[in-house]
């Protein structure tokens, strides 16, 4: 695997996260009680036979 | 280890301190005090314990294997989320072959800490979407969300995602582009 280049500089990334949280933490506000218990409940991701599968781009 | 190896995991790790601390700061002031951001070392391992054999647990998971993952995939990234001194979250993942995408394979929320006030799955993913952008990745994956109900959160409320759906082997997948 070979190493690539950001296309962006740190300051560049460091505002698209922070508008990224911004904009996932609008939404989650936005979102009923009962919707946000039921996501931050079932946030799990993955699977084991990912620890076994060929390591190529898919 | 080899050489090799070992300069990945230095330079590497260098960038997943970065991309932890780069997350970190884009909280709102408000939470910044309460959470903590590491990697899934011995601490976190020892954390994970307590809730390993919690029957509301949705996987079995052991996360000892992130010693070995971690050996594995030098330029992957692992990542803990603490609120105050207690483990909320686990997640692993890696670059693809090439290294334009990153996958994020592995994310488990503890199952016996209550809401918090601030979903720590949203810290997950800009975390990891930092690092992505930190190594040069393209896109960024999340590999096997565990059900439509997730899917469509995600899709929800940030439209960028596309969902793949499993082939040739390969689990379904959500991706965006950086």
């Amino acid at each position: 695997m070979s190493g690539n280049k950001p296309t962006k500089s740190l300051e560049e990334i460091k505002q698209s996260i922070k508008e990224q949280t911004e904009k996932a933490l609008e939404h989650w506000e936005n979102l009923s009680e009962e919707e946000r218990e039921s996501i931050d409940k079932e946030t799990t991701i993955g699977t084991p036979e990912n620890l076994v599968r060929p390591d190529k781009d898919s | 280890m080899l050489a090799t190896h070992f300069e990945a995991k230095t330079r590497y790790g260098a960038m997943r301190d970065q991309a932890r601390q780069i997350a970190w700061e884009a909280l709102p002031v408000r939470v910044r005090g309460k959470i903590e951001l590491g990697g899934v070392d011995n601490k976190a391992l020892v954390a994970f314990r307590t809730w390993q054999h919690h029957p509301n647990r949705k996987v079995d998971w052991d996360w000892t294997f992130a010693n070995r993952y971690c050996f594995r995939y030098p330029k992957g990234f692992d990542l803990s989320v603490w609120f105050g001194n207690r483990l909320s979250t686990l997640a692993l993942g890696r670059p693809t072959y090439h290294g334009t995408s990153l996958r994020m394979d592995f994310v488990e929320k503890s199952p016996d800490l209550p809401m918090t006030g601030f979903p720590a799955f949203i810290v997950v993913n800009t975390a990891y979407q930092a690092y992505a952008q930190l190594i040069g990745a393209k896109t960024f994956r999340i590999i096997k969300p565990m059900n439509e109900k997730l899917v469509n959160y995600y899709m929800s409320y940030d439209k960028s995602f596309e969902y793949h759906p499993a082939a040739n082997g390969n689990p379904c997948y959500l991706e965006r582009q950086l």
